[in-house]
């Protein structure tokens, strides 16, 4: 079964095959402009998640075992897919708050305490594999801020993946800005590294790989203090904030022409750019509507 | 088959025909951008990885682009070595070196690719170009292989017809609007390498088109791939429209395009404000609707140094950006409603006027929807 047309959408919702979910975050970061920032580890409801585990284990993500932001049970097992039908989101304080782009994604995957202070090739367990989207296709990757790193001289590092076909590569040098706080990407925030940008929120893969499966190891050409977790995820839609004191909302089968799927079991979350700088302590609630059918 | 009605498009989508692709691409990474001029961002730093295939090719070639051609320069047997980070094409092989091309020979490190050029210009005899993998490799034969890593879109689809749904755009960066950015297929190319000689010099090769095969809506920009002289000469292309009608010329009043002096590697040369400027597009002889092939290129004048590329490109939408921090979306099935087409090995690069002076390595980020049934 699928839903296939508008009737089945509305035969869906009339079937009582939906859920309303809402959340709440507190933004408890200082970020500089043009950041690109996790909420996973921002406070509020649902609980934020740390990437706190042992460190160098790839450990799945999902909702049952780690929360996230609120969605429909389980429905595969009978024959059903599950649809984003909409996603609002409403900023409470005028004074710090977020214009731009926020990235509903799927956290599918995470390797903790990668520690950005060695120059040794740091080698990652993959004993656990992806759950969701196993292949590895459209799935990205970033290096998220746990501790301490603040870009000095903007390290670079590389790693090892498989790709979505299986093979393993050796990623493109990837550079870290500079003024890092926790809950930034490292490679994506305002001190733009000179030479080779940053600002990109996922890592750069090579040429025409199209997703990745799991990380092998990770190698700093030039160190910091610090720690990063790298978490795969597979962004599912965004939503912008275009102006200081007002929310967005999202219904994408009408004022975006698409309806994403929610694989069971996701563990969903957002990943935000402020055009502003200081995302802190900026409260914003939102709800979330699903479908299934 | 073909989407032809909403219903269908859900359908299309449910049942997986559906591919969201996020990119970023970066402004020149090291010259800012001008306030009034075009730019290709293909060769810019980001995701997907950069654009190695501009100037690739032999002089003067005809080059088909699809999103899996691949290019190839080597030096000569034994003639290639790299030492740290360094990579030196003592004596030069075939065709050109590109920034962003991986390098494979005995003992190269896995995942080497030019990062920058020395003093290499493509194909000079000891020129040198910086790597990301610092090794040692003694001489021998060294290949640089070039993609051109355009959007990906889901894969090849026929006999399904793919088209686009969505699109968004955002930047932060300071200065980095107004901004128009426009999605093009990149069909074909032509390297100029001989810079330098003024007259009409001809293309070779048989033109062969992989998409739009009569060349309707193809039309035709000029970029550097590596950094321009001083010249600022006029430019005039002859080439065969879309109807099939040989020697038309590019019109030259009021007047032929104008190279900018020093032109970065990415910019359109002839982009900007004033006489002799246009963009991005070089404009068609009055009634023409399309590029089938380029028959020419006429320099009136030395550009002194440096190596161009001709790209015949078909563009898709538009999309601007009118404020530095304020996300730009498009639902091209109902507010523009367009859809345009993705045909199978589509070759997907972004273009960018720059409405202001743009900093260096300005990141931009987005998303892409496309359906297929």
């Amino acid at each position: 079964m699928a839903i296939r047309s508008y009737k089945d959408l509305v035969d869906a919702e009339e079937n009582g095959q939906t859920f309303f979910g809402s959340f709440r975050k507190n933004l408890n970061a200082a970020t500089g402009a043009n950041s690109w920032f996790d909420v996973t580890l921002s406070p509020g409801n649902p609980l934020p998640f740390y990437y706190a585990s042992t460190p160098l284990i790839g450990a799945p993500m999902g909702q049952a075992a780690n929360g996230g932001m609120p969605h429909n049970p389980p429905v595969e097992n009978l024959g059903y897919k599950t649809y984003l039908k909409k996603l609002s989101i409403t900023p409470l304080n005028t004074a710090a708050i977020v214009t731009g782009p926020m990235i509903l994604m799927d956290y599918l995957f995470y390797y903790p305490f990668i520690d950005t202070s060695t120059t040794d090739e740091q080698f990652l367990d993959n004993t656990a594999s992806l759950t969701r989207y196993t292949s590895g296709q459209g799935v990205s990757v970033m290096a998220v801020q746990m501790a301490g790193l603040l870009g000095s001289g903007n390290p670079t590092f590389q790693f090892t993946y498989t790709n979505q076909n299986g093979e393993l590569k050796t990623s493109p040098r990837q550079t870290c800005g500079t003024a890092i706080f926790v809950g930034n990407l490292a490679t994506a925030n305002s001190g733009q590294a000179s030479g080779s940008a940053s600002n990109y929120p996922f890592l750069i893969l090579c040429p025409e790989d199209t997703g990745i499966r799991s990380v092998q190891s990770v190698t700093f050409n030039s160190p910091d203090i610090g720690l990063l977790a790298f978490v795969l995820v597979k962004p599912i839609e965004q939503i912008a904030l275009r102006e200081i004191g007002s929310g967005g909302e999202r219904t994408p089968v009408i004022d975006f022409f698409d309806l994403p799927v929610i694989a069971d079991n996701a563990y969903l979350s957002i990943l935000l750019n402020s055009a502003n700088a200081n995302v802190n302590a900026m409260p914003y609630i939102g709800t979330i509507e699903t479908v299934w059918g | 088959m073909a989407l032809q009605s909403m219903d269908q498009i859900i359908s299309a989508i449910t049942a997986s025909q559906f591919n969201r692709t996020d990119w970023n691409k970066n402004a020149l990474p090291t010259t800012a951008q001008v306030a009034g001029q075009w730019y290709d961002l293909s060769t810019g730093a980001g995701n997907p990885f950069q654009n190695s295939t501009h100037g690739s090719t032999a002089n003067l070639a005809f080059q088909a682009l699809s999103d899996t051609t691949t290019t190839t320069a080597t030096t000569a047997a034994t003639s290639g070595s790299i030492s740290g980070t360094v990579f030196t094409d003592t004596t030069h092989g075939t065709n050109r070196f590109t920034v962003g091309m991986i390098l494979t020979g005995t003992g190269v490190s896995a995942g080497t690719y030019i990062t920058s050029l020395g003093t290499g210009t493509g194909a000079n005899n000891g020129g040198t170009y910086n790597i990301n993998i610092s090794q040692s490799v003694t001489s021998q034969t060294i290949t640089g292989t070039a993609r051109p890593s355009g959007l990906y879109t889901g894969g090849d689809v026929s006999p399904s017809i793919k088209n686009v749904l969505n699109v968004s755009a955002y930047s932060g960066a300071t200065t980095s609007a107004p901004t128009t950015l426009m999605l093009v297929d990149q069909v074909a190319m032509f390297t100029v390498s001989s810079v330098t000689t003024t007259g009409a010099q001809s293309f070779t090769g048989t033109q062969t088109l992989p998409r739009y095969a009569t060349g309707a809506g193809l039309q035709a920009y000029i970029v550097p791939s590596v950094v321009m002289g001083a010249g600022t000469p006029t430019i005039q292309l002859g080439y065969t429209n879309a109807a099939g009608v040989s020697g038309r010329l590019t019109p030259s009043s009021p007047s032929l395009p104008v190279a900018t002096t020093t032109s970065p590697v990415g910019s359109i040369i002839y982009s900007g404000t004033g006489a002799g400027k246009y963009g991005p597009f070089v404009p068609l002889q009055a009634g023409d609707t399309g590029i089938q092939s380029i028959q020419s290129i006429n320099l009136s004048a030395t550009m002194t140094s440096g190596s161009l590329v001709v790209i015949l490109a078909k563009p898709i939408f538009t999309l601007p950006i009118t404020t530095v921090g304020v996300a730009s979306e498009r639902d091209l099935v109902n507010q523009l409603p367009s859809m345009p087409r993705i045909f199978d090995g589509a070759n997907l690069q972004w273009l960018q006027f720059a409405g202001s002076n743009t900093p260096i390595n300005t990141a931009y980020y987005g998303s892409l929807d496309v359906a297929w049934g």
